[in-house]
């Protein structure tokens, strides 16, 4: 979706008339991508789901506050990116009692996960990118799946491009070290 | 190798990742009937806040009367009360002081004067001469 299209789009959004099929339209063009961006970090497909529903409830309830200080794409993937990490620490909190960490238990899932079918050394890959802090491996995922570009990233993250490469860097050192390990 | 174009292998994409099928067909149908269901709610939810709010307001109304009623009259007691009270007393040096309205001259009269004018000459000497220098 180009800069003319979200501009229509906003147009749509703030006529009542209009502003559920204006939403509908955002709900068609997002939700693929915010799904896998999801998925990536939660990796099962039920906990994905959650979070992406999530995230559209947030956008409809709050479309009202976007004043276009960025793109609208921009700001829906903010939301999406908050959603899941608010996910991720009540997850985390959930499971504050239990000896196994959040990433083990997270792999746990995955293998039981009837909508995955890695074999051990996608697994091992996925294991790998769990290993590194959350952001950098949101920008693992962003630069390595989607091949965004920094400045785009650097626009959702309101991180430096800078900032973004070298953590890109050292996330793929982290994995590749990883990898390496047994092999 | 340039970091920037790295990519570890094959394993890595997203093909092992799958989705139930029409999964994104009717996300969209989902995600409307939430929707729906949510304004429903908190739809409801308003509308009970609001009756609530009203109940509320229709039994505590004449005590709220009775209260601003109260708050009122203390407010005008005690500015009335301070009033009172910060009534500046009589300046000696300014109602001594009169205004010779015949001619241009003014006669002062100071709070010496005042003080001859009122009491016996006795008085004047008690008050003048410090009673430890008799002892």
């Amino acid at each position: 979706m180009d800069r003319g299209d979200e501009e229509g789009l906003i147009k749509m959004l703030k006529d009542d008339s209009q502003k559920r099929k204006a939403f509908d339209i955002i709900v068609k063009e997002y939700s693929q991508s915010l799904y896998w961006q999801i998925r990536k970090m939660v990796l099962c497909h039920d906990d994905a789901d959650d979070v992406l529903q999530n995230t559209f409830l947030k956008v409809w309830t709050n479309i009202d506050q976007f004043r276009g200080e960025s793109r609208l794409s921009t700001w829906i993937y903010r939301i999406a990116i908050n959603e899941t990490y608010t996910f991720l620490n009540k997850e985390r909190q959930r499971n504050q009692s239990s000896i196994t960490d959040l990433e083990d238990i997270i792999v746990q899932n995955l293998q039981s996960d009837p909508y995955f079918s890695g074999d051990e050394a996608a697994l091992k890959l996925q294991k790998a990118i769990l290993g590194l802090p959350e952001k950098q491996r949101l920008v693992f995922n962003m630069r390595y799946y989607d091949e965004m570009k920094y400045e785009k990233m650097s626009e959702i993250l309101g991180t430096s491009v800078g900032a973004l490469k070298a953590s890109y860097f050292h996330a793929v050192k982290k994995i590749e070290a990883y990898m390496n390990l047994d092999e | 190798m340039k970091h920037d174009d790295f990519k570890i292998s094959e394993k890595g994409d997203l093909s092992n990742f799958k989705v139930p099928e029409g999964y994104f067909d009717n996300f969209s149908l989902r995600i409307n009937q939430l929707i729906d269901e949510t304004e429903k709610v908190s739809a409801k939810e308003n509308e009970i806040y609001t009756k609530k709010g009203n109940g509320r307001i229709e039994k505590l109304r004449p005590i709220l009367y009775y209260a601003s009623a109260a708050v009122v009259i203390l407010f005008f007691s005690i500015t009335a009360v301070v009033k009172y009270k910060s009534k500046p007393e009589t300046n000696i040096e300014s109602t001594l002081v009169s205004k010779n309205t015949s001619g241009n001259n003014q006669q002062e009269v100071t709070a010496e004067d005042y003080l001859i004018s009122t009491v016996g000459t006795y008085g004047i000497a008690e008050y003048y001469v410090d009673p430890k220098y008799f002892e």
